[in-house]
């Protein structure tokens, strides 16, 4: 009996440590991802990091619009606009160098890259308004579009 | 206002919660009259989707009446009665404009979340967890709708809720699932699940102009609507070998076109279920894949199998190899609401078709712990509940 007890431990465990592999596997994945590289990569020195989305209006349109909304401020090195193939509006590039928080960070510069596709092609910023907090992971910093949004009201 | 909120794992309460608010330009606020339980609620009340969190009011079919609207809102009047799709689409990005609603690209506010699982994020959709938006859904006294100048439909004065109120989900996704299948005449198409999307599959179908329809259940009652008033020749699976009827029935070919209206949690007769059971409890797998396995193996040579069921993540033993070796077409999606609403009104309002003919319960909205029960369990010959809110 103990010596089977045993066998089911070892089993037991070696399910576990495949199960804290796979989710390490996953955490490193997802640091790297939303990092947009390694920590070395993160320093000012290392290579910057490119974002890219499509804006459904004619380039000089977004250009406008990015220069009086001002969307990423100096988190972004270099911006450019490109006619997208197909008649699918304006390919928009970002270059910047990424740190790992804050302003920098691959994600955030995401997030208001998305946000400012939504205000070019909607005019207003997609929120759940679930009732836990207007704030979310991915939100606009303060005096950005989500609060001239807000100013500007929906009524 | 009241509202139906996801507790946990097969727990839904009617809580008190804030009333919605006008947060953006293109909002309305609709005062709920009627709503209904899908059957990829249960998906959500079994666990089976994540980024769900307590207190999320569930509900993506749903309508009523405008009570409130935005100030960029130019076609609706408060007192407008409406249905709203459950894709939530902005209708002006170029997903939108190509008619792909439910692919909305502005719609998601944690579009991030679904990129992470599934490379692209979808919509957003009403009650449908956190990764599509978490935004409160209609199965409540009001609900806010964004994006309302495109979604909302108006709806005539003379027709009552429970014949319109499922342009917002099944009647559109039965639809589509069953237009997907490239439908010629003389067609045969087999549909998985006699639930009220397997229904509008079948009737769709019909619709579109098949020869036959041949339904797969296990459920008696679910298999004689089907018959009695959808039309379908109907097959239980558990008493009989599904393969080997199809072969027959199609004279050795195979079904033109298979459609699973079943998704994630589908039960088999055999050593299958047993398979998903244990991989999914040790998350091994996300889903239990019988009815889409089965569906592919039944399919005809350089056929069609049309995916209308909900499946979310990662499935085992998907027959690949069936689908590359004999040409079939996989064609699937969540359903584009927006595109079939008009045109599936006008069916309705010729009387080509009455969708009310799947309701088996109407509850008022406080029931709903009871109705979520019935449904997931499929008892009291429970097919299909409208909740009146």
């Amino acid at each position: 009996m103990a010596q089977q007890r045993t066998t089911r431990g070892r089993g037991g465990n070696g399910l576990r440590w495949i199960g804290a592999a796979l989710a390490i596997t996953g955490v490193v994945f997802t640091i790297r991802r939303l990092a947009g590289g390694t920590a070395a990569e993160a320093e000012d020195a290392s290579p910057p990091v490119s974002k890219a989305f499509t804006v459904n209006r004619a380039p000089d349109e977004v250009a406008r619009l990015w220069n009086e909304l001002d969307p990423v401020g100096d988190a972004v090195e270099h911006v450019c606009f490109d006619l997208a193939p197909g008649n699918r509006g304006t390919e928009v590039r970002v270059r910047f160098h990424p740190r790992w928080f804050g302003r920098r960070s691959p994600a955030r510069v995401q997030e208001q890259l998305r946000q400012f596709k939504q205000i070019a092609e909607t005019g207003e910023i997609a929120r759940a308004g679930n009732g836990r907090g207007v704030r979310q992971y991915g939100d606009m910093p303060e005096g950005g579009l989500v609060e001239e949004m807000l100013v500007g009201g929906a009524r | 206002m009241k509202a139906n909120c996801w507790m946990g794992t097969r727990r839904v309460e009617v809580r008190e919660v804030p009333d919605p608010a006008i947060l953006n330009p293109h909002d309305a606020i609709l005062r709920v009259t009627s709503t209904a339980i899908c059957g990829s609620d249960v998906h959500l009340y079994d666990g089976f989707i994540p980024t769900m969190r307590k207190g999320d009011v569930l509900g993506h079919e749903f309508m009523g009446e405008v009570v409130e609207v935005g100030k960029a809102v130019a076609n609706l009047r408060i007192g407008d009665r409406v249905v709203v799709p459950f894709p939530i689409a902005c209708g002006r990005c170029t997903m939108c404009q190509a008619q792909l609603y439910s692919l909305c690209e502005n719609s998601n506010p944690n579009a991030w979340q679904a990129e992470q699982l599934w490379g692209y994020s979808p919509c957003g959709i009403f009650g449908y967890s956190h990764m599509l938006g978490g935004y409160p859904g209609g199965q409540a006294q009001y609900v806010r709708v964004p994006f309302a100048d495109v979604g909302a439909l108006h709806v005539p004065e003379e027709l009552p809720d429970e014949k319109v109120l499922f342009l917002s989900d099944i009647f559109p996704t039965g639809y589509m699932a069953a237009e997907q299948c490239n439908i010629q005449p003389g067609s045969v198409v087999a549909v998985w699940g006699c639930g009220p999307v397997g229904q509008f599959a079948i009737a769709s179908a019909y619709l579109l102009g098949a020869e036959r329809v041949i339904a797969i259940d296990r459920f008696d009652y679910r298999m004689r609507i089907a018959r009695e008033r959808a039309g379908a020749e109907t097959i239980d699976y558990e008493k009989t070998d599904v393969y080997e009827a199809i072969r027959e029935m199609t004279g050795g070919r195979g079904a033109d076109a298979c459609i699973d209206a079943v998704g994630m949690e589908a039960h088999a007769a055999n050593a299958w279920h047993i398979y998903d059971k244990v991989k999914t409890a040790l998350m091994m797998e996300t889903e239990r894949g019988a009815a889409v396995r089965q569906a592919i193996m039944c399919c005809r040579n350089g056929g069609t199998v049309s995916i209308a069921g909900v499946y979310g993540g990662f499935m085992d033993k998907f027959p690949l190899g069936a689908i590359v070796n004999r040409s079939l077409t996989i064609k699937s999606g969540q359903t584009h609401v927006h595109r079939y609403m008009r045109p599936l009104l006008q069916r309705i309002v010729d009387g080509e078709i009455d969708p009310s003919f799947v309701i088996t319960h109407r509850m008022p909205l406080d029931a709903a712990p009871e109705a979520y029960e019935m449904f997931t369990n499929k008892t009291d010959d429970c097919l299909k509940v409208v909740l009146a809110a």
